[in-house]
Parts: C-alpha cells; structure tokens; sequence
C-alpha cells in the first residue's frame, strides 16, 4: 500500500512539472472514441518464475473514469466497459515491484484501448529479502542493532548511492530482517551502538571496551572496504554478522563558537554521509563542554554545528583517530564564508505575477508583492567529498540584485541552480566565480576562506523544443534530455517525462546543446541508473536549442533488447 | 527552624561519611554476590551485573558473572549503589525491583553489601502471524500489547509496548515479565479502495497534543472521477478491518488475556476479516467565518483515545461524509476554529468543540449516544519570588480514569491557551521538568478547583490562575522493624485529599540499609508510609489506604524544608 501512494505521488509530480499546455492530444479523436468501449483483459505473472500472482490489485484510470479489482487465482483479470484511449493502469502486490522495481522505477502501464488493443499481460518483480543474526563476543546474540542497506552507487562500487534504503533492528537473539528490496547491487551497514550499549551492553569490566561504531559487511571499518552484496529479484539472502569488541576510549573537551552563533548543537560522530553514529553522553549547551565516554578505536568524522540568530547554519567536520583517551580537546567553529551572489538580469520585458507572491515581512506584516523581487533563481551547494553540509542561497523576499550564500566552509560544491520566481520563462545562462564556470565545474572554496563574488546572468530568451517520438501511435515513450555531449555526473540533471507517440511535447528549455533519448515503454532499463542510460549513447538525437526560437524535433524510439 | 537543624544534621554525617571513606583507604568497598534465577534458585552465569553510584546513575561499572553465578566488585567509594543485572533470556533489573522502584545496596564501615542474592525473572516472549481473509501475510500491521493488573498504586490496564509485522506477517515482542497480557491488531487492507476524494485528514494521537493535520498526500491517493454526478455503486474493495483482539474478536470485552509466568514462549497467531467499510453522513456544522474540522476518535483499551485514520469529504448536499473505517463504537469531535488572520497559515485555536459518542453500525445507520462539548481553557502562571519553569516546559492536565493527557506549550509570558478544547474530566495539573520550583495553588473560573484538580464540564470557558512557588521539600528517613532498619520496604508519602491530589503522591523503596529518599516534595501535609510487600496493594484508593495511614507519621512539609523521619514498617 505505502508503495503504491509513492509511485502515485511521484507520478503526479512529474506530471505537474510539465506546462499545462505541454501535451496536446487529439481532442477530437478522444471524443469520437470516447463512446466505444471495451473489454480489458490479462494476466499478473512473477516475472522471474512465471507463476500467475493471485489477489493483486490491477487498477486503471483514465479521463472517463477508474475501477479496481483483484487478480483471480491464475493471476487472471478483466475490466468491462473500458472506454477506447489512453488509459493508465497500475498493478500492485505486497512483496512485489511494477516493472524491474526500484526507487525510480514506478512506471504504470499506459494502453491506448482499442479494438486491437485489450490485452495486457503485466509481469511483476519480487521482492529481494536479507535477513541473518549479529553475534558479538562469545557468540552472544547482539541486540537493538541497526543494519542499514543502500543501493551501491554503480556495479562494483562499494559506496552507496544516495541515502541507505531500508534499516532493520536486532531483535533479543540477534536476527534481523529487511524485506522489499528492489534487484540490485547493496552496501549493508552494521551499527551496534545503542543505548543498550551504554548500559549494560558492550562494556567489559573496566568500560575499556566497546563493539565498533559501525561494521560494513563483511568486516570493513570504512565503506570503502565493503564487499557489495548483489541481490536478485526475489532472492532471499542470510547475511551474519560476528562482532568482537575492541579498546574503547574517552574523548572530551569544549566547543567554542563564534561571536554572532547561538544554539550551539551537541557534537556526534558521523559517517561518510553523515549519518550519525554516536552522540555524546554530556553535553553542556552554556560551556560547550562535551564528553563522550566509550570510543571505540577507529578513524571517525565529529561534526559540529551551531546557527546563527536567522538559522543559519554553520558546520565544521573533523577527522579523527582515536586510539588513546582524547581528554581536554578545544574545539572552534565559526560562522563559515559568506559569498554574495550578484545577479544580472538580461530580461527583454518585465515579469510579474498577480498570483500568490505576497510575503509576510521581517516586521511580521504581509507585504504584497508582484513576484518581481523575488529571487530568480536559487541556488544549491553540495559539497563533494567531504563532510560540509548543503548550502543554499537565501530565497526569502525581497532581494535585489544580490543573493548570499553563507555558512560555507572550505572544501568543493557542486552548484545547482533551480527555479526562482518564473522558471520556465527564464533562466541562468552564466554562472562565474573568477575563472570557474559554475554550471559546469565545482565551486572550490579554498582553505584562506578567500573567494571572489559569484556573478550571474538571468536570461528570459528560453528555447523552445517541440518533441515528437517516431512510433507508433498506440506506444508510450519515457523521455530523457539532458545538456551537453556527455551524460552528466549527476543524474539529477537529467529531466525525463513519459508521452505517448501520438503527442507533441512543447518544451521550453535554456539555449544550448542536448542530447535527448525515447524509450518505448515496455523497455527493460532504469533511466537512472547512467550507466545502462550510456549504452544507448548511440541512439540519442542530438539538438542545438538557440535563444528565442523553435526546434522541432523527432526522436527515434529505443527498444531494449533489439 | 526543626528542618534547619535537621539539614546540618545530615550535612554532618555525610562528612562523617566521607571521612570514613577515606579511612578505608585504597582498597575500598566491596559489593558481592550471587546472580540466581528467581524460580529454579540455579547461578547465572556470563550475565552482566553493574552498579551505578545513586548520585550518578549513568555512570556503570559492569562486570560479567562467572560460572557460578557470582560477581564482585572492589576499590568502592563508600556510598548507595544501584544494582541491575542483565542476561540473555532474562528481564532487565534492579536488585529487588518493584514498579521502578529498586533496593541501593550501601556500601561502607559495617554496611553489610556481601553475599548479596540477585534474583532474576526469566522473560517471556509472544510471537505470531497475521494472516488476512485470503491466508496471505499481513505487513505492517500494527500490534499493540496491553498489561492488565496492578502498578503504580492503582489496577488498569495499559499499553506495555507496540510491535509490528514483517514481510511474513510475523510480529515478535520480547522482554516480557509475567504478567497478563492481551493483543490488539490494527491494520490497513492493503487492496483497501476508497471513493473520490478531495482532500484527507489524518489525526494523530490527540492525547499527545496536536490535533489535525492535513494530509496533501491522501488526496492523490485515487484518482477523480469526473462523472460523480452519478450514484455510486458499493465497491468490494471498500473495505476496512476493525481493530481486533487475541485470538480473533472485535469486542474489546471478548478479548482473550495471556497469563504469562516465566520463560514462556507464547504463539498468538490471528487472522484479521475485512468488513464493508462505513460511510457516515452527517449535517456539516461551522461556517465559512468559523470553519469546522472533524475526528473519530476512538477508545484503546487502557482507556486512551486514539484518533483515527479516516478519510472526511465535504458533500454538496451540505453534509460531511465519514469513510474507510470498519464498524465500531466511535467518539465523533466537531471542533469549530477561529477565522484564520489572513497571510497567516497557522491553524487557528480552536473556540469550541463538541463530541458525541456513536456506534457506527453500518451505512449511514448511528446509534447516538451521548453527547458533550469540550471547554476552551486558558491559564496563567503567576510566579513567587524566585519561582520560575523552564524553557519550553508544558502544562499538563492529566485525568487518571481516562489517562487523557492534554498539554499546552508555557510561553514566555506565562499566559496559555490550549489550542485544544478539553473534554469534560477531572484533571489533575502539573508543570513537566521545573526543577526546584511547583505549583502551590491553583483558582479559576468555569471550573471547580479541588487541590490539583480542575472539574472540567465544558459547558463554559474555563480560565485559570496557577501560582507557581519556589523551593520543594525532601524526605528522608529510615524504614524500621522492631527497631532495625528493614530494606525493600515500599515508601509512599500520602498527599492530604489524596483523591484529588494523585500526582502528589511519593514513592520510594528502602534500601538495604532502611533508607529511603523522597527528594522532590511539593509543601503540604502527608503522611508517610512504610508497608512491606504491599507490592499488590492499589494505595492509590483511599479505601485500601485507610487502614495504613492510622499508623502512619504525618509530616507538614515547608517550602525547602527537610525532613528526616523513622517509619514502622507496617
């Protein structure tokens, strides 16, 4: 149930991305069509066996209307009275995916019903489970453990990719479980810590010994020493952990902050991604003063963090080695490098909106506003490689001709800038700081905190690209466009959006090169996943989007497997 | 002036003690002992046993147990230590547990704290399955373990801990002491199909403060249909499955308890029954200028309310439609708000509300039962000299029949107003975490006063002036039989008016030297128990503590004083 809502929400957002006047279908035709209807029928099998899947739901939606049912015990189905045209139907089934399952992959099924079109035979992907037991010293079962498992960030890569997936906890006798996994390839992280651990748990007689902090299966104090673990659609795989206690130590000292900083955070211990993996056990907010009481030896990342009276954040990471008491430490954080962002506007009107743009002032008074001191456009610093958190530039109105980015610190960022007040209409077309181009390279801020303004130019003169899919008129295509000659690094930058071939999609897009790929819908890939995206490098057309004009474009459609 | 004296008193003999302490030397204090199992009386061994200085009980030493059960520790500071023990299969304790409450082990000149007996329960455990009408697993439902019996100086029933099920349908609760135990199952049909909607409310637990909130997500959770003109037509998938309890029954009354002893490995499997789900119409009430929101409630076992997941449309007949819940006894409350001010997108504190109880029994067919409105309740803290509450502490009004638990952020300037209206109850008033400082009295309006406790009829705005004070009282003393101290004895300072004064109650447990500490006591009278293995006893009760308090030592305690008394033990 949880999973059908996602596919639904995020299926409506991307819908709602679009404007509105982006699909236009055949109005007419969908009327005339409008009073045949038909009988839909098929089957819902396990795409790895080929067993039929009794009771799963099979729904469809279409503009005349929706209906439910449940698949009978041959996985068998059939919908009466389905009106001719496009219809979505969405097939769901605890412990199963619609199409190879994942995160990003919640594709419903799109028919055109018709006279040759009533047959819908759907496969559905299960679910991978792994399960097992954590023992610790002398094979004692390890309770209240969390095991965390992500996706791996490509094939034979140890890191994962975005944030873990599923978490599972050890119950008394150590097992865990963690069920609806997608295929795929996974890192599994194992953390002892818990407050169990601070009682009675892990501490030998003299509390000089405590369980690692975290365990990346097999054995690996670091991501980087994960063993990737790949997991089958419906595979249901034992992973155990066996966990030996080692020298354990006391770290404390205060933390001082910068004058114009207030709420100071307690200092943790976090992973690569942040995540955190133990807490201190006193914390004094007026002194600073901190003491974490059971270390276990390692290499680990303390994060400090504070704001500022408007909430700005600032952090700082610190790498440590810890394989001795660390008593007295003194530790500063200051409130980071502010970096003004100024901004150009090349606009060829004036924009403005009656709509919604009214703010509520710093004086708490609602000030109308006709969106034009609104920012247009925001930006987002993530820091690559290193522990900084993500910056972004206030969005708050009014603001001039300056944005501020406070709270870096040194370090590289990837830059992204989204939205603002008439996205769609207009766009950054330039993004500097000294010699760097931010829209495509990183932001490096130096260690000296010494970084000149960042100037940005905002440009109305969208492109406007008008798609069309070489198919069939009764297929679907996913569609995937992004900037440049090479797949982008950050897949996050690749729009994609579903049409049928029978549409136009009417596109506005900034100036420049794209590559953009249509694959039929039936096609067994994760469009997220770039290196499956870079086997069809080939296949993509390619396009030249020029400032103020109209490019019309026809994309051939790509069928996996041929 | 007597607590004066009696404070030195004690200062002096923590000198004293500290001196001894020394005098000891470097060796230090020992604790030891034996680590048994309560029933069969055999050693445990390789079980944790860690001791924690009173004054600092975070701060463990652990040892582990050898074969024979025995654990020691050396090189102690002279002292009260707490003692718990941990082993696999058993029940996390403290030496000589009972409620919270524990016997601290003294250690110092001709305290004795060796060859100690550490007595443990074997836990038990309750595993199970659901399963739907079709025999599939059920996932994600939602298990609820109730206890029944006696705690806490009162019998009830309560929530003990929740689980949830797996990819299987198996549900594990561990750690269980003996007991009696009943299951409740919640769950959402997972096919579950609901007509068009507009927009959902999702409540959460209205007992912990918020009321409402409005759900974005529910209203994609199925799709439009253009033609609502038309009837529509019962849907099979519109189905819901009533809360139901072990081993399979939906009458709360019907549900089977679980007497678990020790090491039991208990199986309650369940197999839950969809039923139509209901939808209720009823006349729509507020306002454009005074818009109204709507909750089903729901009773739990321990006597709670729970709001429920449900889905609310406005109808163009002018009426709200309920639907999506299984059948069953419902609270229904209609809360009418305040306009909003306009660019604010708080939500506006409610100004009135009104609930009535319905016994939802199929489509649109209501038994009424009673109805009754809810007060609006404003209060203000008026502070003594010195007194004060701390940064982001609540108000909290507690009824003990109901356990309704309502509570109000303090603002800065000590005037509150509960964004929820307050059913009718008698509610006892406290203020959470405000250190040394308490509430000395209470006075209001559209409400009668009784002590801490507030009789609310909602029939009228209830306002109220609380008078916060500074300087709690502490009692310690020495619990005695036949003139020598007596450990593990249940301490219970009884407030005067103890019907309407319940969170003024104290409790403590003697120590193994007879010693007791009541560190936070609000000035006022009481009187002071000492009753050995009255474990079992509802002292709550005015009726079961009447025959205790005639032998009792009454105490006046003053704002700061301190008090050092010697009960008999009864």
């Amino acid at each position: 149930m949880r999973r059908c809502f996602g596919s639904l929400v995020v299926l409506a957002a991307f819908i709602a991305q679009l404007p509105a006047s982006a699909i236009k279908s055949s109005a007419a035709e969908a009327q005339s069509a409008q009073a045949q209807t038909y009988k839909v029928e098929g089957t819902v099998v396990n795409a790895i066996t080929g067993r039929p899947i009794p009771r799963a739901l099979v729904q469809w939606n279409s503009q005349t209307g929706q209906m439910a049912v449940l698949s009978g015990p041959a996985g068998e189905f059939a919908f009466a009275g389905v009106s001719a045209g496009r219809t979505q139907f969405m097939v769901q089934k605890p412990g199963y995916f619609q199409g190879r399952g994942g995160n990003f992959n919640p594709r419903s099924i799109l028919l055109n019903v018709g006279p040759d079109s009533t047959r819908l035979d759907i496969k559905l992907t299960p679910e991978a489970v792994v399960f097992g037991q954590v023992l610790g010293k002398d094979g004692e079962p390890v309770e209240g453990a969390t095991v965390r498992i992500g996706k791996a960030d490509a094939a034979g890569s140890s890191r994962y990719r975005g944030a873990p997936l599923r978490n599972g906890r050890t119950d008394e006798d150590g097992n865990f479980r963690i069920p609806d996994l997608p295929p795929g390839q996974y890192v599994v992280a194992l953390q002892p810590g818990n407050v169990i651990r601070r009682i009675l748990g892990s501490q030998s007689a003299d509390g000089s010994e405590a369980y690692p902090a975290v365990v990346y299966y097999p054995s690996a104090d670091q991501e980087a020493g994960a063993e990737p673990v790949n997991l089958v659609a419906g595979q249901h795989l034992e992973i155990n952990f066996s966990i030996t206690p080692r020298p354990a130590y006391k770290i404390s000292g205060t933390v001082s902050v910068a004058q114009d900083l207030k709420q100071v955070a307690p200092p943790f211990f976090v992973d690569r991604r942040g995540q955190v993996l133990f807490g201190t056990d006193e914390f004094d907010q007026q002194t600073g003063a901190f003491t974490f009481r059971t270390v276990p030896a390692g290499t680990y990342t303390l994060r400090l963090s504070a704001a500022d009276e408007a909430g700005n954040p600032a952090v700082l990471h610190r790498r440590m080695n810890v394989h001795k008491d660390l008593i007295g430490l003194r530790l500063s954080l200051s409130g980071g490098i502010e970096v003004p962002v100024r901004v150009r506007k090349e606009f060829t009107a004036r924009y403005t909106s009656s709509s919604s743009c009214s703010y509520n002032s710093a004086d708490g008074k609602v000030h109308p506003s006709d969106c034009s001191d609104y920012p247009p456009f925001q930006l987002s610093l993530d820091p690559i490689d290193s522990f900084n958190v993500q910056v972004r530039s206030n969005w708050r109105p009014p603001v001039g001709d300056t944005l501020l980015l406070r709270g870096l610190q040194p370090g590289r960022y990837k830059v992204h800038a989204t939205g603002g007040s008439f996205a769609g209409v207009t766009y950054v077309s330039s993004l500097r700081c000294g010699g760097a181009d931010l829209l495509r390279d990183e932001l490096l801020v130096p260690e000296n905190g010494q970084l000149p303004a960042i100037e940005a130019v905002v440009r109305d003169e969208m492109a406007t690209v008008h798609l069309l899919v070489n198919a069939d008129k009764n297929t679907y295509a996913t569609v995937a466009i992004f900037s440049g000659q090479e797949l982008p690094q950050d897949m996050g930058q690749v729009r994609t959006m579903s049409l049928s071939a029978d549409s136009m999609l009417n596109l506005p897009m900034p100036p420049g090169d794209y590559k953009i790929f249509a694959f039929a819908d039936s096609a067994d890939i994760d469009i997220n996943d770039p290196e499956e995206l870079s086997l069809y490098m080939k296949k993509a057309a390619a396009v030249a989007l020029s400032p103020g004009k109209i490019s019309n474009v026809a994309v051939d459609l790509i069928r996996t497997g041929e | 002036m007597l607590s004066r004296i009696l404070f030195c008193a004690c200062l002096c003999i923590f000198s004293w003690q500290e001196i001894l302490s020394q005098q000891a030397g470097r060796s230090g204090f020992k604790i030891d002992g034996r680590l048994i199992d309560s029933t069969t009386h055999q050693p445990i061994a390789r079980a944790r046993v860690a001791i924690a200085p009173v004054t600092q009980r975070d701060s463990f030493t652990t040892v582990v147990t050898a074969e024979d059960g025995l654990f020691y520790f050396s090189g102690l500071k002279a002292g009260k230590y707490t003692l718990f023990a941990q082993a696999h299969g058993y029940v996390v304790q403290a030496f000589n547990q009972h409620d919270q409450y524990s016997s601290s082990i003294v250690v110092g000149e001709n305290a004795n704290s060796s060859e100690l007996f550490f007595r443990l329960d074997k836990e038990n455990t309750i595993d199970g399955t659901i399963t739907d009408e079709a025999g599939d697993p059920v996932r994600n439902a939602q298990i609820t373990l109730y206890q029944t019996g006696i705690a806490g100086g009162s019998q009830g029933t309560r929530a003990r801990t929740h689980g949830s099920t797996n990819d299987l349908g198996n549900y594990h609760l561990g750690h269980l002491p003996a007991g009696d135990y009943i299951i409740s199952v919640e769950a959402m049909v997972w096919y579950a199909q609901r007509p068009q909607h507009r927009v959902v409310y999702t409540f959460t637990d209205s007992s912990q403060g918020s009321s409402f909130s409005r759900n974005a997500f529910g209203s994609t959770a199925v799709g439009t249909n253009p033609t609502s003109s038309q009837p529509e037509t019962p849907n099979p998938l519109d189905v819901a499955y009533p809360p139901t309890f072990f081993p399979g029954v939906t009458e709360p009354g019907s549900a089977g308890v679980i007497h678990l002893t020790r090491g039991e490995k208990y199986v309650a499997d369940l197999t839950l029954q969809p039923r139509p789900a209901l939808h209720l119409k009823l006349p729509a009430a507020g306002s454009p200028e005074s818009p109204a929101s709507y909750r089903l409630e729901r009773k739990m076992l321990d006597g709670t309310t729970q709001g429920v997941m449900t889905e609310i449309r406005n109808l163009p007949s002018g009426e709200v439609e309920i639907e999506g819940v299984a059948p069953g006894q419902y609270t229904l409350v209609t809360e009418l708000h305040r306009p909003a001010e306009p660019g604010s997108r708080k939500v506006a504190a409610a100004d009135a509300a009104s609930a009535r109880e319905i016994n939802a029994v199929a489509n649109d067919v209501m038994d009424e039962g009673k109805m009754m409105s809810f007060a609006a309740v404003k209060a203000k803290l008026l502070f003594e000299p010195g007194a004060a509450v701390a940064n982001r502490s609540y108000l909290m009004l507690y009824d003990f029949k109901t356990r309704k638990n309502i509570f109000e952020l303090i603002p800065a300037d000590g005037e509150i107003e509960f964004k929820q209206t307050v059913p009718p109850g008698n509610y006892e008033l406290s203020i959470n975490g405000n250190g040394s400082s308490f509430i000395r009295s209470i006075t209001g309006t559209g409400a009668k006063v009784y002590g801490r406790t507030v009789m609310i009829r909602g029939t009228v705005p209830v306002k109220l002036e609380i008078t916060i004070s500074k300087g709690q009282g502490q009692i310690t003393g020495v619990a005695l039989r036949d003139g020598q101290p007596l450990a593990g004895v249940m301490i219970v300072a009884v407030p005067s008016d103890p019907v309407h004064n319940q969170v003024l109650f104290r409790r403590d447990q003697s120590d193994s030297d007879g010693t007791f500490t009541l560190p936070n006591v609000v000035p006022g009278n009481y009187t002071l128990l000492a009753i050995e293995n009255g474990w079992d006893l509802q002292w709550l009760k005015p009726e079961v503590l009447k025959p205790y308090l005639a032998r009792g030592e009454a105490v006046q305690v003053q704002q700061n004083g301190k008090y050092e008394l010697k009960l008999k033990a009864q």
